[in-house]
């Protein structure tokens, strides 16, 4: 048999690996229920507010055109650090940005690179910037002739931008497959963006937007094609030829390079000579056999403990050790570092804010409201911990559930580890914040509140984590829901569930009310504190009680729900 | 029912698809096993059997039909059931982030043992595996094959009465192999129930005492190796033979037709041939 239609010719590669990227970015956008849903909410703010900038941008540089050499070069430095970053904290911007997949086809490896490139255009990542650009160009251009000159300059950083994301992903293959440098960039990013903010020039308000477009801080661009481009575009503008052709021809050179490292770097793994994961050199200690050394006694314990003690360990290795839990953690402590950071500013600028006038607002009965108000905000960085206790689990869920321990040690172990870190990390916000604020005589009374609404935040959490369990994988930087792989495509389930969990914490803030009432009624002067007595106390009850009646439904959801839980954190092939 | 360590009737498992249809993955599956048997449990890809083994762990609910383990109805008492099974998954699905012996110890300490007869069960099956120079490496960096090992211990560390193992000897390395068929032997004879899926016919053939072949969700032959080989009339037959003549006729005579089809295969060869 021959083939049939032999006069059909077959689809040319470079067709085929573009469908295969806009496939692999519908595919993702689309993949569930709560992806669409995520999509469809993140394309209906990130959208308008590009836009919305980009109006933003045209106007202001319509009015202050001796701005727009600045506000250019600051728009395309953004852009460029946004790809030269993102292969460098481990994340992709979708599933294609990975070429060597493609290596076991008989495709050429710069046709691989041409249509990664030409179809990274069309990500939304390019996308969200593009009508930033059409607005400065539109401000901007004098001339029909001019703007398609600084329509092609444009294009061409583009183009050199993605083949050095796609070039800085080559090289850097192995290291960004290792688990190391990933689980390392889990700390390290919230790190960076911390300091980020704490080394802001103090000096800088938001009011003052010429002295952010021209902080020398954005200097170094200018030896970057960033820089380039913004010259050569102004350069145009202004009609300083020489200036224009020096600096279009140095980012016509700089991508002619980029380009070519980036076919060197995919010829070289394509052969076989790189890109493969450090070896792993380190030296295995064995374990001592432990038998003799063990001491009898330490662990003699019996009934559920012996399973609780186990799962409470377990879960306390996988914080210490889980990217998904180093990321979590690395949030709340980007939220304490951003609380202290304000709050030192508010302070330091009682003065100009008319110090009375603050101090009274954090001070006597309103301090213990404030504090509840902080204590919510940590508890939301948290809530993907609280809300999904089995998300962690991943596939190990199956062996979980395949214990004979009563479902409900599962959740209570679970508590037990979250809760205690929740109750640290909040007396430690609540600590600085009363510090900051010279509060420090409220702490008791917050951790009494933290005391109460950190089980009543739990009982939520479990129940939604019953009913809607997903699976956390981490890529890059970032945790996400729902088993997404990479930068592109998890913005949609993330968002699915990010909702989820600020309806979960707003049911716990409506449940924690008597509690709430129990702390703030007697601060207020409504009734005398030693009402607090009886107040404090009765609120402990009625947190107890909803976190047992929690437990109680849970008992009755799991006969019901466990296998679909199995189903969804270790799906069958 | 209670003589049997392993008593299902009438398993079934439908899976619901897109646009309102379904797919019965597991069709009216009845399965009878002693204790102290080492059960085979065979079929080619997507024939059912990781799905009837999640059944009869209760890791996924059944459609229909009635499972029984060590006395102990699914339906009624899953924990107890759990307490009286090893499972070793397919996908294995460990706690990637412990370290072997963090593994064993966590595994038996959910079956409550207390811990230091954990940690001496924990020491001897890494000795077993041969895993204890693995150390405080976490099993996220462990080749395919050391990870099978911890998985297979920790399904082994509280002395279950009945193991059910899918494709356990998948990755393994044959001094690795021999050591974990030996220890299932002596488990056997203690009457342990073992209830084991595989690819490999020649293990099976070496271990198995009774073989059930399934195909399309169904089983078409159950027995010994000498049921089946007189079912079929070959008394020489190898375990390979029988699997492939029972499920080759369960695939019915689209074998030829897709021979057939398939022409196009030698295409390339048959060209060469014609320029010669």
């Amino acid at each position: 048999m021959t083939v049939s239609n032999a006069s059909e010719k077959p689809v040319s590669h470079f067709r085929l690996l573009l469908w295969l990227k806009f496939r692999l970015i519908w595919g993702s956008l689309s993949r569930s229920k709560f992806s669409i849903v995520g999509t469809l909410i993140s394309a209906l703010i990130l959208f308008p507010v590009s836009i919305g900038f980009a109006f933003m941008v045209y106007h202001f540089v319509r009015d202050s055109p001796s701005q727009m050499p600045n506000i250019l070069k600051d728009i395309l430095a953004t852009a460029y650090l946004f790809w030269f970053l993102t292969p460098l904290l481990g994340f992709s911007l979708n599933d294609s940005y990975d070429p060597t997949r493609l290596f076991v086809y008989p495709v050429r490896y710069t046709t691989i690179f041409t249509a990664n490139v030409v179809g990274s255009l069309f990500e939304m990542s390019t996308l969200l910037v593009m009508p930033v650009l059409i607005a400065l160009l539109a401000a901007s251009v004098s001339s029909p002739t001019l703007g398609v000159a600084e329509m092609l300059l444009l294009l061409l950083f583009l183009l050199q931008t993605i083949a050095m994301g796609q070039a800085l992903t080559l090289a850097l293959l192995g290291l960004l497959r290792s688990r190391r440098f990933r689980d390392i960039l889990i700390v390290l990013f919230p790190l960076i963006a911390l300091a980020r903010y704490l080394v802001t020039p103090r000096n800088f308000s938001g009011s003052d937007l010429y002295s952010l477009l021209s902080n020398p801080a954005w200097n170094f661009a200018n030896y970057f094609p960033p820089g380039y481009t913004a010259s050569a575009i102004d350069a145009l503008r202004v009609g300083d030829w020489a200036r224009a052709v020096g600096a279009a021809s140095l980012l016509v050179i700089v991508s002619i390079l980029t380009v070519a490292l980036a076919v060197v770097l995919l010829k070289q793994i394509f052969n076989g000579e790189r890109g493969q994961a450090p070896a792993n050199v380190k030296v295995i200690r064995p374990v001592a056999r432990r038998r003799e050394t063990a001491v009898p006694g330490r662990g003699e314990l019996h009934g559920a403990l012996i399973p609780i003690v186990a799962l409470s360990e377990k879960e306390w290795r996988y914080i210490v050790r889980d990217p998904q839990y180093k990321a979590m953690g690395m949030n709340v402590v980007y939220i304490l570092g951003a609380f202290l950071y304000s709050f030192s500013r508010v302070f330091s600028g009682r003065e100009m804010l008319g110090g009375g006038v603050v101090e009274s607002w954090l001070s006597g009965s309103l301090h213990i409201v404030s504090s509840i108000g902080i204590s919510g905000f940590l508890l939301f960085g948290m809530m993907q911990l609280v809300c999904n206790v089995f998300g962690g689990e991943g596939p190990a869920v199956t062996m979980l559930f395949s214990f004979p321990t009563p479902r409900r040690w599962f959740i209570v172990s679970k508590n037990i580890v979250h809760g205690t870190l929740i109750l640290l990390v909040g007396f430690v916000g609540l600590g600085v914040f009363d510090y900051v604020t010279d509060g420090l005589s409220a702490l008791p009374l917050s951790f009494v509140w933290l005391l109460m609404s950190t089980p009543i935040v739990l009982a939520a959490g479990n129940l939604v984590s019953v009913q809607f369990p997903s699976k956390l994988i981490v890529r890059g930087n970032r945790m996400s829901s729902g088993g997404q792989v990479s930068l592109g495509t998890s913005r949609g389930v993330g968002c699915g569930y990010g909702l989820l969990y600020l309806c979960c914490l707003a049911a716990a803030v409506i449940a924690e009310i008597p509690a709430a009432a129990a702390v703030i009624i007697p601060s207020v002067g409504l009734i005398s504190p030693v009402w607090y007595w009886l107040t404090l106390p009765l609120g402990l009850l009625y947190a107890a009680f909803c976190y047992l009646q929690s437990l109680k439904l849970i008992d009755a959801w799991m006969i019901t729900k466990e296998q679909a839980i199995i189903l969804k954190l270790a799906p069958s092939d | 029912m209670d003589t049997y360590s392993i008593w299902a009737e009438g398993l079934t498992k439908t899976f619901a698809m897109s646009g309102g249809r379904s797919t019965i993955a597991v069709d009216d599956v009845s399965l009878h096993v002693a204790p102290g048997e080492f059960y085979g449990f065979l079929g080619p890809n997507g024939a059912g059997k990781s799905t009837t083994i999640k059944m009869l762990t209760g890791l996924l609910r059944p459609t229909s039909g009635r499972v029984v383990i060590a006395g102990h109805d699914l339906a009624v008492d899953p924990l107890e059931i759990k307490r009286h099974i090893g499972v070793l998954p397919e996908d294995l699905n460990l706690y990637e982030r412990l370290s072997a012996p963090e593994l064993l110890l966590f595994a038996a300490q959910m079956y409550g043992i207390p811990r230091t007869e954990a940690q001496r069960r924990t020491d001897d099956l890494l000795n077993l595996m041969e895993l204890t120079e693995t150390g405080s490496k976490m099993i996220v960096d462990f080749s395919m094959g050391m990870k099978k090992k911890a998985a297979l211990a920790a399904a082994m560390i509280h002395s279950p009465r009945v193991l059910f193992l899918d494709e356990p000897f998948n990755g393994i390395d044959a001094l690795s192999g021999r050591a974990i068929r030996d220890i299932l032997r002596t488990m056997t004879s203690r009457g342990t129930t073992v209830f084991f899926s595989s690819h490999v016919m020649e293990v099976v053939e070496k271990l198995c005492t009774r073989v059930a072949v399934i195909a399309n969700g169904s089983i078409v032959a159950e027995g010994t190796l000498a049921d089946l080989r007189k079912q079929s009339g070959d008394d020489d037959a190898s375990l390979e033979d029988l699997f492939i003549r029972l499920v080759g006729r369960e695939h019915g005579g689209e074998a030829d037709k897709q021979s057939d089809d398939l022409r196009w295969l030698n295409s390339e060869a048959e060209t060469a041939d014609d320029r010669k």
